[in-house]
């Protein structure tokens, strides 16, 4: 991770005003400490050099208490701002990755671009982002600003102080910079192993029956418990290295505290400097390392989120060149004549799938009607999933194009406001099937889209709905519709106005 | 009492956590002392005394100092160690005590909540020990040592420091508790839904896109966003009083004990090189106490990952599902030999249910048979399946194996000799090899082979890497097709002698379809294996010795 990720800054452009918010309250802060520190000093030093009553400097505490005030109100309104300027920019950037993920089709995806990778990277990865807009960030810029200060008044105090603190200070930048290096490839395969761990659940979870079946569910108990302890013993080193920087960073601040109290200590016994000198540098050197220190802590909180971050900003990005798509890369067969059924046939794995999807890439979106082979639907009404959620939420639908697109799917066996459940899992594999033919048709009919494209539309269906299918597609191309099916099914094929084969030499 | 089971489930009972919460009170202490000790080093100094005395003082500076930083790694290390060891052993008993209830008594929603639950929830059980015992503890003895201490040499002025620090504690942990325990469990339920829709966009990112419905689901999710963020500004409101707070007490104090310290070092009682310790000490124990300001929080979210987890470990079996685990402990006969399957008058019921799926079924299978189930979509002919392998126990009427009660043996002895190629079975991410040593563990390449090349999947996946092809997550790299002849090469591979084929020919060609069903009918008739196929086409009839219609189960 680069101490200023140049594509993250640009989105923080929500964020900006609270961090430059953030980094003002806690310049307020370091001033109250100032004063704490000195009044403080002026108190212990009066009573036990000077030995005037403790009731006469009692104003001396009382600047101490009201500084206190101050610096504990601008504490809480720098958590609350930090809090905003975390969420406005993670919102924005998590719309933005859905946004793109819409984009970038599934065909486009790579086998690390899995579901369970995107899903991680949405929820767990970006949340961990937090820390990087609300700590990290306004930390840094917060240090770099008020480190001079500290170092200003120590040096005006006691310059051989100044000169240690300076002496010291770029330790703690420079063990950060080398434990980042050492960092990054242990973090970036935390980030692996931890979605690997998350699919690995999912899968057995989802194949829990099969793995019964088999007998090999209690294998599956052990083998969880290996990928487990192995995730274990990956993270414990990626923490033994980030701990070990923590380590470095606070033995390097608080050694330089103790070489500093111990000098002053020198010289004051041999009378070179005054005892309030030495106390207010004593409280103050504490507080001069710990900006540096915080950036070094949030350095490492913030890692994850950048980490994941990198992830989201490429499927950005890369969603950003979709949408135009090449002629040349396009290729196979016309695009389907209107008015007929055209059936796609061949082996399976031989692209008739790919056939299709590039016939949609080609259309305008309204033109097509779209069902695709994975029939996954949305946890709702069997209406809404047909006609869309916005358009049955406000019940902006066409009830006969409606009708008929249930008639026409044979969908006789499930009312509108049925539940499907998560991804339709309480209904049957042809129930799901007729839904999504629905959706396509009713689509077709309610929007004029003019090509109807069906991957494998009947496969699940049992044959006497599938006939009724079959004749509803047919009277639907008779309209004037390109409907086009990928089909293994011979009914589809025997009723078609034109059978492609594909795969054939 | 509940709170109690939390506290047990999350807490390490192990040497190495009881030993890092010692090293992390010897860096706390060390902390104090380090500041306490310079404190102590610079007033002693400006007397000007022989240097003898200083020496020992700067030899306690340096030791603290290292200290401080030294026993803070081991802290975390030994801390972490500990925690990340209870939840290797969370994550297979998760997986142990869901097991019985799969698939029949599965909730069928719980996809996307059980990506959340177990790599979350589980994670989040580190955090009792991390974030909740450990600081508290560490805070709790560092600040009544100080207290102490600060009491020996002025009474009032230790008094003050542990009051201050009492009303941190008070701060820190029932108030915060209080104020974040609206938002922060919303957060929890908000990032739960969140998780959920996201996956379902992620899933459905094709459909959405094509139907323009795209704009909606981000509209709900940026929604959800929203109130995601409203609660998390409401948190941070509480995160800040508490921050806030320990400020304002820590400065406090430190008036309170210097006024204290001074007026004792005024009257003679302490000598005056003490008043540095005074009103240095308290700064340095609220520094301790830091640790423990986002405890409430802590706490919060840990409930509700631990209540969540408890609920998964402590759910009790419906009845219409046989207890794998203690029948298995009761000695039963095993099946070894399939000579016939009978179904008396069965009915079943899913747990839940009102309504039974089945009832007043009746049809048998001998060995060396093979049936055909048909009938519409919905009539429960997958349940047959399920009662067969005895995922699920009928609700009335006999299952016969053999002539006996199927209870009579063992499930696993029954689940040896039958066997079922579900719907969509899963094929699991990883390679071909991989997913047929599922059905025969070390099975030889040779032996796998052959088994490809019955079901007509060799030619196809010679040339694409064979037994080391990868399928992709879900089998996304396999054609449909492929993956059903996949499926069935693991079947035969398990040799069992009842097969249950639960409409394997979906996304199959017609041709292909026929020609694999045949070769595994032939396969099956050459070895003696029976075939229940189950299907909506009676026209697979063909393929059978003969066949049952199972009829919608009409409600009374």
């Amino acid at each position: 991770m680069k101490p200023l990720d140049p594509r993250l800054l640009r989105e923080a452009g929500a964020a900006r005003w609270f961090i430059a918010g953030v980094v003002a309250l806690a310049t307020l802060g370091v001033l109250s400490t100032l004063v704490i520190a000195w009044q403080l000093t002026r108190f212990v030093t009066s009573v036990f050099v000077s030995h005037i009553a403790p009731a006469e400097v009692i104003d001396a505490l009382i600047w101490v208490a009201s500084a206190g005030l101050v610096k504990a109100g601008a504490l809480w309104l720098q958590e609350v701002w930090a809090a905003r300027a975390a969420c406005a920019s993670r919102a924005e950037l998590r719309g933005k990755y859905f946004a793109a993920i819409l984009k970038l089709d599934v065909a486009g995806r790579t086998v690390e671009d899995s579901t369970a990778a995107r899903h991680t990277l949405a929820n767990r990865g970006l949340d961990s982002l937090d820390a990087y807009f609300a700590k990290y960030l306004p930390q840094l810029v917060f240090t770099a600003l008020v480190t001079p200060i500290f170092v200003l008044v120590i040096w005006n105090v006691d310059w051989l102080s100044g000169v240690i603190l300076v002496a010291t200070m770029p330790l703690i930048p420079l063990f950060m910079v080398m434990i980042g290096w050492a960092t990054r490839t242990v973090q970036q395969r935390q980030l692996n192993s931890l979605t690997r761990l998350s699919q690995h659940f999912i899968e057995v979870l989802r194949g829990l029956t099969t793995l019964k079946i088999f007998r090999r569910e209690w294998a599956q108990v052990e083998t969880l418990a290996k990928v487990g302890e192995e995730y274990r013993k990956r993270t414990m080193k990626v923490l033994s290295v980030s701990f070990l920087s923590g380590f470095a960073l606070e033995l390097a601040a608080s050694l330089s505290v103790a070489l500093i109290a111990v000098s002053i200590g020198f010289r004051l016994m041999d009378g070179s400097i005054a005892l309030s000198t030495g106390l207010f540098i004593l409280l103050l050197a504490p507080e001069a390392y710990l900006p540096l220190r915080m950036v070094g802590a949030n350095f490492h909180a913030a890692a994850e989120g950048v980490q994941a971050s990198g992830a989201v900003l490429d499927a950005i990005a890369a969603a950003n060149h979709v949408g135009t798509v090449q002629a040349d890369a396009v290729g196979g067969l016309e695009i389907p004549q209107p008015g007929k059924l055209t059936v796609l046939v061949g082996p399976s794995g031989s692209g008739k799938s790919t056939q299709l999807r590039r016939w949609r890439a080609t259309l305008e979106p309204h033109e097509v009607a779209w069902m695709p082979q994975q029939t996954n639907l949305f946890s709702a009404t069997v209406l809404t999933n047909i006609v869309g959620a916005s358009d049955s939420k406000i019940g902006s639908f066409d009830p006969v194009k409606l009708e008929r697109a249930m008639r026409l799917s044979a969908l006789d066996d499930l009312d509108f406001d049925s539940e499907v459940g998560e991804s339709g899992a309480a209904i049957s594999g042809g129930q799901r099937q007729r839904i999504a033919l629905a959706r396509a048709v009713y689509r077709a009919l309610a929007r004029r889209s003019r090509f109807v494209l069906l991957d494998e539309p009947i496969s699940s269906i049992d044959a006497s709905r599938a006939q009724i299918v079959v004749e509803g597609l047919r009277a639907l191309a008779r309209e004037g519709f390109a409907v086009c099916a990928v089909s293994h099914q011979d009914l589809l094929a025997e009723a078609a106005d034109l059978v492609i084969e594909i795969g054939k030499p | 009492m509940k709170i109690r089971s939390l506290l047990t489930l999350g807490l390490p009972r192990t040497t190495g956590f009881v030993i890092g919460i010692l090293i992390s009170v010897l860096q706390g202490l060390s902390a104090v002392a380090l500041l306490a000790t310079s404190a102590w080093l610079i007033s002693r100094a400006s007397e000007q005394p022989n240097i003898v005395f200083v020496s020992i003082a700067v030899v306690g500076v340096r030791a603290f100092a290292v200290g401080r930083a030294a026993f803070r790694y081991g802290e975390r290390m030994v801390l972490h160690n500990a925690a990340f060891n209870l939840l290797t052993t969370y994550r297979p008993r998760l997986l142990a005590s869901l097991i019985p209830f799969a698939p029949a008594a599965m909730s069928r929603d719980s996809r996307g909540q059980a990506v959340q639950r177990v790599v979350s929830d589980v994670d989040e059980l580190q955090n009792l020990s991390l974030r909740v015992i450990s600081p508290l503890v560490q805070s709790v003895i560092v600040s009544l040592i100080a207290a102490v201490f600060l009491a020996l040499l002025s009474p009032a002025a230790g008094f003050a420091l542990l009051v201050a620090c009492l009303l941190a504690y008070m701060l820190a942990v029932p108030l915060a508790t209080r104020l974040a325990q609206n938002s922060d469990s919303g957060v929890v339920i908000d990032r739960a839904t969140l998780a959920e829709r996201s996956l379902e966009l992620i899933e459905n990112a094709e459909v959405l896109a094509a139907y323009g419905w795209a704009e909606p689901a981000l509209q709900e999710l940026s929604e959800i966003e929203k109130r995601l963020v409203v609660k998390q500004k409401r948190s941070s409101i509480t995160l800040g009083i508490v921050q806030g707070g320990f400020v304002l007490l820590g400065t406090w104090a430190t008036c309170a004990t210097a006024w204290f310290g001074a007026n004792s070092v005024a009257s003679g009682a302490q000598p005056g090189v003490l008043l540095a310790v005074f009103a240095l000490l308290p700064m340095a124990v609220f520094d301790v106490l830091n640790g423990c300001q986002a405890v409430a929080q802590s706490w919060q979210r840990y409930r509700a990952s631990a209540g969540r987890v408890l609920e998964i470990l402590d759910a009790e079996l419906p009845a219409e599902v046989p207890d794998e685990q203690s029948i298995a402990g009761v000695a039963k006969s095993g099946l070894s030999v399939f000579e016939k399957l009978e179904f008396i008058d069965i009915a079943a019921r899913y747990p839940g249910a009102e309504q039974p799926v089945l009832s007043n079924l009746n049809f048998e299978i001998v060995a060396g048979q093979r049936i055909l189930i048909c009938g519409e979509s919905g009539v429960g002919k997958s349940t047959i399946a399920n009662l067969v392998l005895r995922f699920l126990e009928p609700s009335a009427g006999k299952l016969l194996f053999n002539g006996r009660n199927a209870s009579d043996y063992s499930i696993e002895s029954v689940r040896a000799i039958v066997g079922l190629i579900e719907q969509q079975p899963a094929i699991f991410s990883g390679t071909v090899r991989q997913n047929l040593w599922l059905a025969k563990p070390g099975a030889s390449d040779d032996e796998l082979v052959a088994v490809l090349q019955r079901v007509g999947l060799w030619s196809m996946l010679e040339s694409r890497g064979g037994l080391d092809l990868f399928v992709g997550e879900r089998a996304v790299l396999l054609s449909g097709g492929e993956a059903a002849r996949l499926a069935m090469a693991r079947a035969l591979l398990a040799k069992f002698e009842l097969l249950i084929l639960d409409e394997p020919t979906a996304s199959l060609d017609a041709a292909t379809a026929q020609e694999t069903l045949r070769e595994l009918m032939l396969v099956a008739e050459q070895a003696r294996v029976a075939v229940i196929l189950i299907s909506h086409d009676a026209a697979m009839a063909s393929l059978t010795t003969s066949s049952v219609v199972v009829e919608k189960t009409r409600v009374a």
